[in-house]
């Protein structure tokens, strides 16, 4: 009985710094429609910034308000000089907060070392009544958590601001007709979410400490809670807070330790398949935006298609001869990577291509195929071809299965989930035995042979991967193509018109998931037998954030632009020589600046770049409508406004920036 | 032909050979001109895509100008946001209404700042101001008693009608010079659209408001209008004074023929 009103307690005081995490988030991506990643990052850099003050010397108070007015000007200056510049576009918007998120939390490490840190709190000790025991600073974070909460309940319902912020959240366009400085209105609310979530960091480096690599889990945390209360409901928050900690901190004390991780997204698919629009949810017109607001481009495979086969078969021939060169082995081990990176990135465009859903959790199936190969193929002995074909089949269902989850879901449900399903994965690759726990399996067997050619060493290996790459894109080619292909991207481009013609979204999207699914799975085996060895979450960090990185900085809807996304990510840090830090800087900065240059990726900006090359070299005029004036974003403010609020490009993200998917 | 040759003193919006449109280099309207005199009624008449909204989107800031020049009281506003358009005294009520479903009927009404040409006219403190809004708001209430039964209600839970007067009521608040409407009789049953006609002329008297006006219905441009422009094709019509038309002459002017090379937008 104690050890459960212990255990309460506890929970209640996580719930309430889970609380302002959830409000922060409600506040930044409910009203300025950007899905920050770096807003958990926030949480940290403010726990160990008020860390680093009050170590100084400087009383505790001012050092948390210090915590917190950093990270509010942090937030002012990236939504001012980058994310305001894609407003017009969430998803870019959202790339490019990833981009922030690595460089943010690299440098958190570099400056405070990897070591978790907590404040030592003046209010230290604790009461003891009877055997329950409350840390004295409980009662000081539930009550922060209430204050704020209540301040920031009557500043939205009740304040000038508040109901600007709302207004300029539910229609921009008509906002303005009020006199409304609608992207002033966007920066206070992105400000003010950030400093919440900066907030819920000095608080809860007060009881907890603080690990500086923890950004994106507390992010996960916070979009959890928001969307099991209602995106806008502060009240939801409230409960979903309290919902998810009590969750947690009774399974972290009951035997479950190992899946607490785990819980939140559990508890977020349960509520999406309850009640998708959260728990709380007054206004159902917020939550069809937050469904639909990261569902992106529109435009096909159309013309240059002879370019982009010429495009591919150049990349055929290099890669034929690249091992020729005499590389040497990690040259080619980064080669083989690569490559198989490509197979698993071309899995996640053809997904994007059919349904629009761009997909975090590949790593998942990496992981499913790896892992069942391994113990097909290795444990128990059975005949390779009979592995992989199992294996494959298993991630075709498991793909499928996912696909009917998710076939509910939009916008930033679909992102979270798919990006916590990769840890979901790497956590049941840990915690049971068939997997071998955390050292993993390591194999004895090669891969099968073909036409009497074994695949063991490197070069073989490299050059399967280069064969199976091939097969894949010409089958993303034939699938692209097919009744099917079309129908389902029919239904991306428009999913009420192709209901209206007949063609539901469900089954394609299912039928979609398991064939990417199956992709990956194939990638996870190559990999498998590349590196003869597998580890529970190796294909975690990796994946979520590189492989969908690969895809979009390469153009997702471009035929070469994975590949080429692929070698870029593996290619060049490797060939800089750079140690694990700089990398991860390295990562960061390239997704910002090619978000912010190239949106629709590299491989169709220089494409197309080549074309009004071409064009002005044979003296004819440039081609209409390829690209935004240069001047665009700096140009008069009226235009600037019109495009970006006019309601047609409300309806979708990409219309105001047409040119970017026309070639 | 030059709408500006003549500059009257009580000029208050002159549109002078505006182009715009979405796609470069397709002119959704084309060298379109207009004026509004203080206190006086237009109506600009033409049928769907015919460009109405488009010049209602160019004027009121949220369409860049392509070429020609926007007016407001002999400031040239063309290059300026719809922001700071509203507010230099010019309420647009949207096409569609546009309600805010989140916020409740008061609070749409209480959304505008009080314009700019206001304030500094009668250089009021900060408490006449609210003095002045508070007033405003009671006229308003007072005109459409409507929004004052459901004024704790969301502005989702209104009918068509009332959200109409909704959007009226809370361009109303931004204290114009201009009332701009976008097709104020769409998705109205008749007779609600009578109401409404009543409603802008009782504005009319009551403020000495000018007011231009989008329509397709030619009988309530006819009834209400000191001048009708007659819109096609992206293209404006030269200015008809009341009492050079009747309600046939309108139907004829855009309801017959029509130019081929209709350039279509919206």
């Amino acid at each position: 009985m104690t050890e459960a009103i212990q255990v309460v307690v506890g929970g209640v005081a996580l719930g309430a710094v889970y609380f302002l995490l959830g409000a922060g988030v409600s506040l930044v991506f409910g009203q300025s429609r950007i899905v920050n990643f770096a807003h958990g990052q926030f949480l940290v850099i403010a726990g160990f910034t008020a860390w680093a003050v009050a170590r100084s010397g400087v009383p505790l108070l001012v050092s948390l308000l210090v915590g917190v007015v950093v990270v509010g000007i942090l937030a002012y200056i990236l939504e001012r000089f980058l994310l305001r510049r894609v407003i017009n576009n969430p998803f870019t918007a959202f790339l490019i907060s990833l981009g922030i998120f690595l460089i943010l939390e690299q440098a958190v490490v570099s400056i405070w070392g990897p070591a978790p840190e907590q404040l030592s709190s003046p209010v230290s000790g604790s009461w003891s009544i009877g055997d329950v025991t409350i840390p004295k600073t409980t009662p000081v974070l539930i009550g922060a958590a209430a204050i704020i909460g209540v301040v920031l309940a009557v500043i939205i319902r009740r304040s000038r601001m508040g109901r600007m912020i709302r207004a300029s959240a539910e229609d921009a366009y008509a906002s303005q007709y009020s006199g409304i400085n609608v992207s002033l209105v966007r920066s206070v609310a992105f400000v003010g979410g950030s400093a919440v979530a900066g907030l819920a960091g000095v608080l809860l480096a007060l009881e907890y400490p603080i690990n500086p690599s923890a950004g994106e889990t507390y992010l996960i945390t916070g979009f959890v809670v928001a969307l099991m209360g209602g995106l806008g409901s502060l009240g939801g928050a409230a409960v979903g807070g309290l919902v998810l900690a009590l969750a947690e901190t009774v399974g972290q004390a009951y035997g479950a330790g190992q899946w607490v991780s785990g819980i939140g997204v559990a508890l977020l698919v349960l509520v999406l398949i309850v009640r998708p629009e959260g728990l709380f949810t007054k206004f159902t017109g917020a939550i069809t935006e937050a469904q639909t607001v990261l569902v992106g481009a529109s435009g096909r495979l159309g013309s240059g298609r002879v370019r982009q086969v010429g495009v591919v078969g150049t990349i055929a021939v290099v890669l034929f001869i690249l091992p020729l060169l005499g590389l040497g082995a990690s040259t080619l081990n980064v080669l083989e990577v690569a490559l198989i990176f490509g197979i698993v990135a071309y899995s996640i465009a053809l997904l994007y291509r059919l349904t629009g859903l761009l997909s975090f959790g590949s790593g998942a199936f990496m992981g499913v195929g790896a892992f069942s190969c391994a113990i097909f193929a290795g444990s128990w002995h059975w005949d390779f071809w009979l592995s992989l074909v199992v294996t494959l089949a298993l991630c075709g269902v498991l793909g499928a299965v996912l696909g009917v989850v998710l076939s509910r879901t939009r916008g930033l449900y679909f992102l979270i989930i798919t990006f916590a399903l990769a840890d979901g994965v790497a956590l049941i690759e840990q915690n049971i035995s068939i997997t071998g726990g955390a050292s993993g399996l390591t194999m004895t067997t090669n891969f099968g042979s073909i036409f009497g050619i074994t695949f063991g060493s490197g070069e073989s290996i490299y050059y399967l991967s280069a064969v199976v790459l091939g097969l894949v894109t010409l089958a993303i080619f034939v699938i692209s193509r097919s009744k099917f292909g079309q129908r389902a991207q029919t239904i991306r481009e428009n999913e009420r018109l192709g209901a209206s013609l007949g063609v539901g979204p469900v089954g394609y999207i299912v039928a979609a998931f398991a064939i990417s699914s199956v992709i990956a799975g194939l990638g996870g085996v190559l990999y498998l037998y590349q590196d003869l060895a597998v580890t529970p979450g190796l294909f975690t960090a990796l994946a979520t954030v590189s492989l969908p990185l690969m895809v979009i900085l390469g153009g997702v809807l471009s035929p070469s632009g994975p590949l080429v996304g692929a070698f870029i990510i593996m290619l060049v840090p490797y060939l800089l020589n750079f140690n694990a830090d700089a990398e991860t800087y390295v990562y960061g900065v390239i997704i910002i600046v090619v978000m912010l240059g190239a949106q629709s990726g590299v491989v169709p900006y220089v494409d197309n770049l080549s074309a009004r090359l071409v064009g002005l070299l044979k003296g004819g005029h440039q081609p209409m409508g390829t690209r935004r004036p240069a001047g665009a974003l700096a140009g008069p403010p009226g235009l600037e406004m019109g495009d970006s609020l006019s309601p047609d490009s409300r309806l979708n993200g990409r219309a105001a920036s047409p040119a970017l998917e026309k070639k | 032909m030059s709408a500006n040759s003549v500059v009257a003193d009580n000029r208050l919006l002159a549109v002078d050979q505006v182009s715009s449109g979405y796609v470069k280099g397709v002119r959704t309207i084309n060298r379109c001109s207009l004026t509004v005199d203080e206190g006086e009624i237009v109506g600009v008449l033409g049928a769907n895509n015919a460009g109405k909204t488009t010049l209602i989107r160019t004027i009121t800031g949220s369409l860049p100008v392509w070429e020609g020049t926007v007016e407001l009281g002999g400031t040239d506003v063309s290059g300026e946001t719809a922001e700071r358009i509203t507010r230099r005294g010019v309420g647009v009520a949207l096409e569609g209404r546009r309600i805010f479903g989140s916020l409740t009927v008061e609070e749409n009404l209480l959304l505008p700042a009080p314009s700019k040409g206001h304030r500094s006219k009668r250089g009021g403190s900060r408490k006449t101001d609210r003095e002045r809004r508070r007033q405003l708001l009671a006229d308003i209430y007072e005109v459409m008693p409507d929004l004052w039964r459901h004024r704790t209600s969301s502005g989702q839970a209104l009918s068509g009608g009332q959200q109409q007067m909704l959007a009226i009521g809370r361009a109303l608040m931004v204290e114009p010079k201009l009332l701009i409407l976008d097709e104020p009789s769409l998705g109205l049953s008749p007779r609600f659209t009578e109401h409404v006609v009543d409603l802008l002329r009782s504005i009319n008297d009551r403020y000495q408001m000018a007011i231009l006006m989008a329509e397709q219905l030619v009988w309530i441009a006819s009834e209400v209008s000191s001048k009708v422009y007659v819109m096609d094709g992206g293209r404006l019509g030269d200015a008809r004074p009341r009492g050079t038309w009747n309600e046939q002459d309108l139907s004829n002017a855009y309801l017959g023929e029509r130019g081929d090379d209709r350039e279509v937008g919206e």
